[in-house]
């Protein structure tokens, strides 16, 4: 179980920090419910890291903090199809652009794809994804645990959700605003 | 649901995840290393070790060269050398006296007969401190029974520990519920060492019942119930060299075989799921080579060996011990339970049927 719990940190935080969200949930929830078992020891598990995540590592910022993808550098703009041997002018930063041999290996995958779109998220955007997407938590339920208003989780989701959606090829953006009951729980 | 395909990549994620190998760190390489070179330079210590006490004792057996010297040779005051230490060499999955009394018992069955001393150990009952008759149910929070292990007598029994002890809720003589313990407790006090219910647990909704694999709520009504404590002491090479090598500090609640961790994940010094297993302080048995240098796994057999000062395991047994009920009034949630009487009161015949009071019972509560 330590194996999935930390295996499921990692969609969220790094290598390290998955290993002790997950240790820390596991002897919690270990500690407080010595009856629980299989099924129900792991969802408790994953539920108390998540907690742990939600006022930890993948905390929201405050509305009026610095959004944490506002800080990193703009996504660069899509190159103009050009004849290879016409001379066009191009961002600076296009020089250094890697070839298609450069390119991170990832990429032919759909996991592959997904991994690198979710490392360009912030930590509780990550967080709200993979509870939507892969926990099948609740638009009210992830505002509880993020511990922000309802509209503040949909727009969180609305903006996370295009870059991930969009490496594994799925065109349908949920509507997060939608009433609790159209999300399926899924549990694994 | 319009996301499936996000969530199976999700999920593919997840268990890709799941699938990486660890490689184990630069540092954790060298401190293996570190260690095997300690093992084998211990090993050849001790081989020496053992050669050089093999030739004293042949030659004080042989008295060396004159045959008639070892006559006069007065007596060694110890009659058999010793340097104090022995080892114990137990399952990685640990001996059967870790499962707890528990474990045995379910709802339905018939309430086990109070055996409330065995082995100069009594399990007893008594209203917890914190609580006395008459008490408002208002302090929240305060224990409210307590089972209580003491020495009946003052001989020594070396480390004596506990599987945990429990708890049965009793009506009519049969199980209706159970409530949880404290887990294992490698060096129980057994100068009136207590296993507390506190008040939170001692409603109709603490109760479960188990069927050794999953714990179910017992879905009892409230009323007037027994409770009783059940509880497996015991003493063994392998809980006096777990007791010395770990201590009560850490979780020793995977020491329970009921209780694996991971049953998928092989536990061996040096390898992932040890330091994984770390910052987490779980007692685990495969793992005791990173704790202590006198451990030694050999994974063939399946067994760990350990050494341990053997001046604190005087007598291996195993006993599980049931104490005398106790009468108590379980609410529901909003409430709590009010204990009506100290199992003393009730005197030496038991109000409910399926106990037989023994001669224990009676010479007890006289």
């Amino acid at each position: 179980m330590l194996t999935w719990l930390t295996a499921w940190a990692r969609l969220i935080v790094d290598e390290d920090a998955a290993v002790g969200v997950a240790n820390q949930a596991v002897t919690r929830v270990a500690s407080r419910r010595k009856r629980l078992r299989g099924t129900d020891l792991k969802l408790a598990a994953r539920h108390e890291a998540a907690r742990l995540l939600a006022h930890g590592m993948a905390a929201a910022p405050s509305d009026h903090a610095p959004h944490a993808r506002a800080q990193a550098p703009a996504a660069e703009p899509p190159a103009a199809e050009v004849d290879s041997d016409a001379y066009a002018p191009r961002p600076a930063s296009h020089i250094y652009a890697p070839s298609p041999q450069e390119r991170d290996p990832r990429e032919q995958t759909t996991i592959g794809r997904l991994e690198i779109a979710l490392e360009k998220l912030a930590p509780y955007e990550r967080f709200a994804c993979v509870s939507y997407f892969l926990d099948g938590v609740s638009t009210d339920a992830i505002a509880s645990l993020l511990g922000v208003p309802r509209e503040r989780a949909v727009r969180i989701l609305e903006g996370a959700a295009p870059s991930v959606a969009r490496a594994v090829g799925e065109d349908t953006i949920p509507d997060f605003a939608a009433a609790t009951d159209e999300v399926d729980v899924v549990t694994r | 649901m319009s996301s499936n395909n996000l969530h199976d990549a999700f999920a593919l994620l997840l268990r890709a995840n799941q699938g990486k190998k660890a490689g184990l760190s630069g540092v954790a390489v060298r401190t293996i290393r570190r260690r095997v070179a300690t093992r084998w330079t211990g090993r050849l210590g001790a081989l020496v070790a053992v050669g050089i006490l093999g030739m004293v004792a042949l030659h004080g057996v042989g008295g060396g060269s004159d045959g008639g010297h070892s006559a006069t040779v007065p007596a060694s005051p110890i009659a058999t050398p010793t340097i104090g230490f022995a080892a114990a060499t137990f399952p990685l999955t640990g001996g059967p006296e870790f499962v707890t009394a528990l474990s045995a018992l379910r709802c339905g069955d018939p309430a086990p007969s109070p055996h409330p001393v065995e082995h100069n150990l009594s399990l007893t009952l008594r209203l917890g401190k914190a609580f006395a008759l008459g008490d408002q149910p208002a302090s929240q929070g305060l224990p409210t029974v307590e089972a209580v292990v003491r020495e009946v007598t003052v001989a020594n029994q070396g480390a004596v520990a506990t599987s945990g002890v429990d708890f049965l809720l009793i009506q009519d003589g049969v199980i209706r519920g159970m409530i949880s313990g404290e887990g294992v407790k490698l060096a129980q006090n057994l100068e009136g060492g207590t296993v507390s219910i506190p008040r939170s647990q001692m409603l109709v909704d603490g109760a479960f019942c188990s069927d050794g694999q999953q714990a179910t709520p017992a879905k009892i009504a409230p009323g007037t119930y027994d409770l009783i404590a059940v509880g497996r002491l015991f003493s063994t090479a392998e809980s006096v060299a777990l007791s010395q090598t770990v201590g009560d500090t850490v979780n020793t609640m995977y020491l329970n075989p009921n209780y694996s961790t991971d049953p998928a994940a092989l536990y061996l010094p040096g390898i992932y799921n040890c330091k994984q297993a770390r910052p987490w302080g779980a007692a685990l048995r495969g793992c005791l080579p990173e704790i202590t240098n006198s451990a030694v796994v050999d994974e063939a057999r399946g067994t760990v060996t350990v050494t341990y000062r053997a001046k604190d395991f005087v007598d291996q047994f195993s006993a599980v011990l049931v104490s005398d009920p106790m009468t108590v009034d379980l609410v529901a949630s909003q409430g709590a339970a009010v204990a009506t009487s100290d199992w003393r009161s009730l005197g030496p015949v038991h109000p409910v049927e399926g106990f037989k009071v023994t001669g224990d019972l009676a010479a007890a509560s006289a």
